[in-house]
């Protein structure tokens, strides 16, 4: 066939372009480390590789707020668990009383521990993680100076009596979290339901006065109110204890999401690896296949354009 | 052609590149994050502030990769320019090269420079729009286009004209023909044309317009500031009708009365029967209804009048569209992004209220109409009027907080925005707020087209539960200001003031009161405590449980007796009773037995245990040792001796006191401060105190009666009429023998007018904010309601207790609220999570005489008085939906979600990009093959011309060589002739 003048050079302009092209793909890819850099690329992959990133957000945001939510609710479980232990320890304490009904010092001394059990439970009832308090509901900060979600009062009376409450000014809203797509869960209860709706501050208030009172003179009548506050501990007890058992079920609950969360997220990651990531093996050898073709063009086209009769005239 | 696309789609493919981490899907990614953080720390004013960076961020990059797309466009636009000036002038040319030539060539001669510079021309020019042409018989070329516009023909030319967005050929009489990518198909200018079709959002609008220019008097195309006296029109009547872009019939018309009406107030006219889904104007004299909404539509229209616009049917000037392009794909994806966080934002409540004034972001001349989003408001089944309500709450300077209802039921569609500020003001004035245009604490105005929330100082208010899209509509508390995404930002009230960021709503989940509805009864003055004189036999007490039920067997079974004897005289019998009153056991106390030994011969054993304390004999129930189904327990005392001081009255199932005449106030109340659960005392300052007993966990509650054997009952005479004139209002009721008549109700506090028709009404919403009707057989939504007139009715002898039991009763559970007393007396609503309702909000309201349920007066009724709405800074939700908004279903983008709508706009435009380049490659390898043949006929071959210089120079050595030869042969003769 016959060859034109300008056909041969632009035969091999073309291929050398189509070479350094080539080149310059394959050199990105690998320093990028993905199958393709832009859309056209490959458009069908890259929708899957945005699908795959998008989940994989989605799943680590989810992620976040499953160990927000963990945090809470074993800051709550832990409190509550102390605030067992003192219930048990406030029912030793009256058991104690009924049968050492005679000595006045030893009562004044439980009636003492027994007010510092209150405190302490009201100090649990007002714990925080961080500026958040963690038994107030959706009121979990906001409070004036000196507020505190449960505060004891003292209430003078004509008779000299002081006659002291707990009030909460918490918010009786539950807090709630989303940890799936339209999945929520109450994060604990507030502290109208757990400490307040319990009567746990009344009852305790209630034994330590009736300790106070001393009511040797009826110490059977004593011992009957001592023994029904007994029996309202152990209500009290077994309610706390169901909450706790709640909160533990929902920790749970939570890991065990997180967990599935995790292998999810590696599912999806490696989903997203072989479609967007490059076969760097491949492409080293690929790319020293075209360095190679690419060299030999260029000695080819020396070669060839020294090639004419005018160089024999 | 595909140059042009390639280089197009390229840059384009280049601003919307999601390969890499910063592209828009991560800026995204980090935005949605942000706002799950917010939900896990609604407290948080980091965690505003990290929203609003974000927002800024996002508002920032859509609005460099729109801009970038408009400056592709406007690129696009200069090149186009110059792409029609370069072919205006090669028509021009080629017309005077045919003149030339024909003249030329007449006479017999031939013009073949002018030929070959003509086809130069024309080959130009084939390059930048596919043209056909032919030579006439007299040498001309004549030119068309494709789709047969002339271009050239002999000695005349016609020309293009890009005007707009648009390039028009410009035919007879100087009527414009737009010119599109389906009349132009290939070349330079055909490729930039498919490009500007698929970045230009304005090509995803269809348009139809009259095929008549329309000049005044004096020639000049009319303009919209041009009045009809102009086109010597005085009067005259304009009907006009059509379809909207959904396919809605609309019709109007317009009156010319005076000529000093112009063109722009007849497209007002349009516009308003259109509701603003179009934008009609004037361009070149012709008439133009555009289309406000993108894609495919139903959009035509028709005019008659004194005018005449022409035809709006002609195919050739109107737009259609058969698919959105890719711009108007990506700039759906903004708005909706704006949309779908702006609708939610809009019922949410950040850390404070709002103070001093809000304005709204959207303006209008008048009309809502106007609004965006004005077709989303939820209207009637008629579709003639708005339908829904929102809430504005009101805090006041004691901070607190007020549900105003601002009912949009029966609002017309055509309403102005003045008459919305008016219903907002009424509402207002309904609950106290508003008393006049200069005597207000709140009140809505219109300025400059938008809707202003004012508050006095100390006064601020917030938003909620807006049920037909006014909020978003008006732009009152918004994320996003603007609603293109090019040109839109986070609200700069909330950069400001970040703690405004709402991340939680108003309405309730639970409500506890402020005050308590059952609380601490104090005498108003000081009273006697040795006045005698009140003519009563006994005092009755009930007890009520937290959820305001009454204790229908005594929650601590007692009895308690005083004695002047040391030995029975009569036999006592004592009845162990279950809960229907039937006797389980009966215990004797034998006549004879000393009163000293009853503790010891009832320690309990038998179910009775007995005490002795200050001379007063008391009998409790062991419930360890009585039998199992035993609840309590009656005394018959006979004639033993013991009289009675407190036992349990069967008859009203109630603690009853015995009163003796002679009894003191003191020594009722000292009485009375027997009971469990009852604390009774006079104070230091003698202040009567009744209350519940503050360390115990069973009664919430109790009501007061007396069993009285005067004849008129007064302050002086009745306990409780004492109680009640000394605006002690606890339940009560009075016996006398035959007849029980209410006394007092425990609502006397309220402050409410049983004049009026007064209801508490609790508005309900489902999870997503939807509100429940409690009765569909009405048109407007309906709360539940309870008529709290029953209760004040004393005919009906019901308390504030009745009020807790209607709420819980089982014909009510459908609706998903329970409510209780806490120790301190306070109400609490609460949602049980059955059903559908997850929130509500709970008013007074009152009937207005006219047989309409307004709501009531702030300082009017229970929960006015009761108070308890609070700002509770741990509610997230509306921060947890704005998190979820990248994986919501949302309708107007065909039931996909933000992400994949995404997503699938980034496929699209690479398949677009790839397709190009695939198929440039293609043709640029046909176009090398055909060079290559071509070249192979008449393309020079080196080779060959050096073999043939070869072949020359050896032939010219071998002529040489033959004259030398042959002189050298004639020189031989001449020297033999010698």
């Amino acid at each position: 066939m016959r060859i034109g003048f300008n056909t041969k050079y632009d035969w091999i302009l073309a291929d050398l372009e189509r070479l350094s092209s080539e080149i310059t793909l394959t050199q990105l890819k690998i320093s990028s480390g993905k199958n393709f850099l832009y859309p056209s690329d490959n458009p069908s992959e890259i929708r899957l590789s945005i699908h795959y990133k998008q989940s994989i957000a989605r799943v680590e945001r989810y992620q976040r707020t499953i160990d927000e939510g963990i945090a809470f609710l074993k800051a709550q479980e832990s409190a509550l668990a102390q605030v067992e232990d003192l219930i048990a320890r406030a029912k030793v304490l009256a058991i104690q009383s009924v049968n050492d009904i005679n000595d006045k010092n030893i009562r004044e001394a439980i009636a003492k521990e027994i007010g510092s059990i209150i405190e302490t439970i009201l100090s649990l009832a007002n714990s925080q993680l961080g500026e958040k308090y963690i038994f107030a509901g959706q009121k979990t900060t906001g409070y004036t100076p000196g507020e505190k979600p449960f505060k004891l009062i003292k209430e003078s009376l004509p008779d000299g009596q002081i006659i002291e409450k707990v009030i909460y000014n918490g918010s009786i809203k539950d807090l709630t979290l989303e940890y799936d797509k339209n999945m929520k869960i109450k994060l604990g209860r507030n502290g109208q339901v757990i400490f307040m709706d319990s009567g746990i501050f009344e009852t305790l208030i209630g034994l330590k006065r009736t300790l106070e009172a001393n009511n040797i003179e009826d110490f059977r009548k004593e011992q009957y109110d001592i023994q029904k506050f007994i029996a309202k501990l152990d209500d009290i007890y077994n309610y706390i204890a169901s909450i706790r058992g709640e909160t533990g079920t929902k920790i749970r609950h939570l890991e065990v999401k997180k967990n599935l969360y995790e292998k999810f997220k590696d599912t999806l990651k490696t989903n997203l690896g072989n479609i967007e990531g490059a076969d760097l093996t491949k492409l080293a050898t690929d790319l020293q296949r075209l360095i190679t073709a690419y060299d030999a063009a260029l000695r080819a086209t020396v070669i060839v354009s020294d090639l004419s009769l005018a160089k024999y005239l | 052609m595909y140059s042009a696309e390639e280089t197009g789609l390229t840059i384009l493919e280049s601003y919307f590149n999601e390969t890499n981490e910063s592209g828009l899907l991560g800026i995204l990614k980090d935005f949605w994050n942000a706002w799950q953080n917010l939900a896990n720390y609604p407290e948080s004013f980091s965690a505003r502030s990290e929203v609003i960076e974000y927002g800024k961020l996002i508002a920032e990059s859509l609005k460099t990769k729109f801009q970038g797309m408009k400056d592709l466009e406007d690129q696009i636009n200069v090149k186009l320019q110059e792409l029609v000036e370069r072919i205006n002038t090669l028509a021009s040319q080629i017309a005077s090269l045919n003149q030339e030539i024909i003249a030329q060539e007449v006479g017999g001669k031939s013009a073949n420079d002018l030929r070959d510079k003509r086809d130069q021309l024309v080959a130009e020019l084939s390059q930048l729009v596919d043209i056909q042409y032919f030579e006439t018989k007299e040498g001309a070329y004549n030119i068309v286009l494709e789709k047969g516009f002339n271009l050239v023909n002999l000695n005349q030319f016609w020309k293009l004209e890009v005007s707009g967005k648009g390039i028009y050929w410009i035919g007879p009489n100087n009527k414009k023909v737009l010119i599109t990518s389906k009349e132009i198909t290939s070349g330079e200018l055909g490729g930039w044309l498919r490009l500007l079709e698929q970045i230009s959002d304005e090509y995803n609008y269809e348009y139809v317009s009259g095929d008549e220019s329309v000049y005044t008097l004096t020639g000049e195309p009319i303009t919209e500031s041009t009045t009809f006296n102009e086109l010597g029109i005085t009067t005259g009547t304009f009907t006009f009708s059509g379809m909207d872009h959904f396919g809605n019939s609309i019709s109007g018309n317009f009156t010319v009365s005076t000529g000093n009406e112009t063109i722009g107030d007849l497209l007002n006219a349009i516009e308003f029967a259109f509701n603003y889904t179009v934008d009609a104007y004037i361009k070149d004299g012709r008439l133009f209804i555009e289309d406000l909404y993108r894609g495919p539509g139903e959009l035509s229209f028709s005019i008659t009048g004194p005018v005449d616009f022409g035809n709006f049917d002609n195919p050739a000037y109107q737009r259609r569209v058969e698919e959105i392009n890719l711009a108007g794909e990506l700039k759906i994806f903004g708005e909706e992004l704006i949309k779908a966080v702006n609708s939610y934002y809009t019922q949410g409540v950040g850390l404070t209220f709002f103070t001093k004034e809000l304005e709204g972001v959207y303006s209008v001349n008048q009309y809502i109409k106007e609004l965006p989003y004005f077709l989303d408001f939820k209207k009637d089944s008629s579709g003639t009027q708005l339908s829904g309500f929102f809430y504005l709450w009101i805090k006041d300077p004691t901070g607190k907080i007020t549900p105003v209802k601002v009912n949009l039921n029966g609002v017309s569609i055509n309403a102005t925005l003045t008459d919305l500020q008016n219903v907002i003001n009424s509402a207002l004035q309904e609950a106290g707020f508003y008393r006049s245009a200069s005597d207000w604490d709140i009140q809505a105005i219109v300025r400059n087209g938008k809707l202003v929330i004012q508050a006095k100082d100390n006064f601020s208010f917030a938003f909620s539960n807006d049920t037909c899209g006014i909020l978003l509509a008006t732009g009152l508390n918004v994320f996003f200001v603007g609603k293109d995404p090019i040109d839109f930002k986070v609200n700069p009230i909330l950069i400001s003031e970040p703690e405004l960021v709402s991340s939680g709503k108003m309405d309730p989940t639970a409500f506890r009161s402020k005050n308590p509805l059952f609380g601490t009864f104090k005498s108003n003055t000081s009273v006697d405590p040795t006045y005698t004189g009140f003519e009563i036999d006994r005092l009755y007490i009930n007890f009520y449980n937290e959820k305001g039920e009454k204790f229908s067997v005594p929650p601590e079974p007692f009895y308690e007796a005083t004695y002047t004897i040391d030995v029975l005289l009569d036999d006592v019998n004592i009845y162990i009773k279950d809960a229907n009153g039937n006797i389980l056991k009966t215990i004797t106390l034998n006549s004879g037995t000393e009163i000293s030994e009853l503790p010891k011969i009832l320690d309990g054993s038998e179910g009775i245990k007995a005490t002795i304390e200050n001379e007063i004999l008391k009998f409790e129930l062991d419930l360890k040792n009585a039998p199992p189904e035993a609840v309590y327990f009656t005394v018959d005392e006979g004639a033993s001796g013991i009289n009675t001081l407190i036992e349990w009255d069967e008859t009203f199932s109630s603690y009853a006191i015995n009163i003796n005449s002679t009894d003191t106030l003191q020594e009722i109340i000292n009485k009375l401060d027997r009971l469990p659960y009852l604390r009774a005392y006079i104070d230091s300052n003698n202040y009567l105190i009744l209350t519940l007993e503050p360390n115990q966990t069973t009664a919430y509650g109790f009501e007061i009666g007396e069993y009285f054997t005067g004849t008129t009952p007064s302050s002086t005479t009745s306990f409780v009429e004492f109680l009640n004139n000394e605006n002690m209002h606890i339940p009560a009721f009075r016996w006398d023998g035959i007849n029980i008549t209410r006394v007092m109700t425990g609502l006397e506090d309220f402050n409410l007018n049983t004049s009026y028709e007064n209801y508490l009404s609790f508005y309900l919403f489902d999870e997503k904010g939807n509100p429940i009707d409690t009765d569909t057989t009405t048109p407007e939504i309906e709360p539940f309601r309870i008529d709290l007139n029953e209760i004040l009715n004393l005919a009906n002898n019901k308390t504030l207790f009745d009020l807790l039991q209607i709420i819980n009763a089982p014909e009510n559970v459908q609706w998903g609220i329970s409510a209780r007393l806490d120790r301190e007396g306070k109400l609490i609503l609460e949602t049980t999570g059955l059903y559908n309702t997850r929130s509500f909000v709970v008013q007074d309201e009152i009937d207005d005489g006219s047989g309409n349920i307004i709501q009531a007066p702030y300082n009017y009724g229970v929960i006015n008085n009761l108070s308890g709405y609070i700002l509770d800074r741990g509610d997230n939700r509306i921060a947890q939906i704005i998190a979820d908004v990248p994986s919501q279903i949302r309708e107007s983008l065909g039931l996909t979600t933000l992400d994949d709508y995404y997503s699938n706009i980034i496929k699209d435009i690479g398949i677009a990009t790839k397709t190009i380049k695939e198929n440039k490659e293609f043709i640029e390898e046909i176009i090398k093959q055909l060079k290559t043949i071509k070249e192979s006929v008449s393309g020079v071959s080196l080779d060959e011309e050096m073999t043939e210089l070869i072949k020359y120079q050896q032939a010219f050595i071998a002529s040489a060589k033959v004259l030398t030869t042959v002189e050298d042969m004639l020189q031989a003769l001449l020297e033999i002739k010698e």
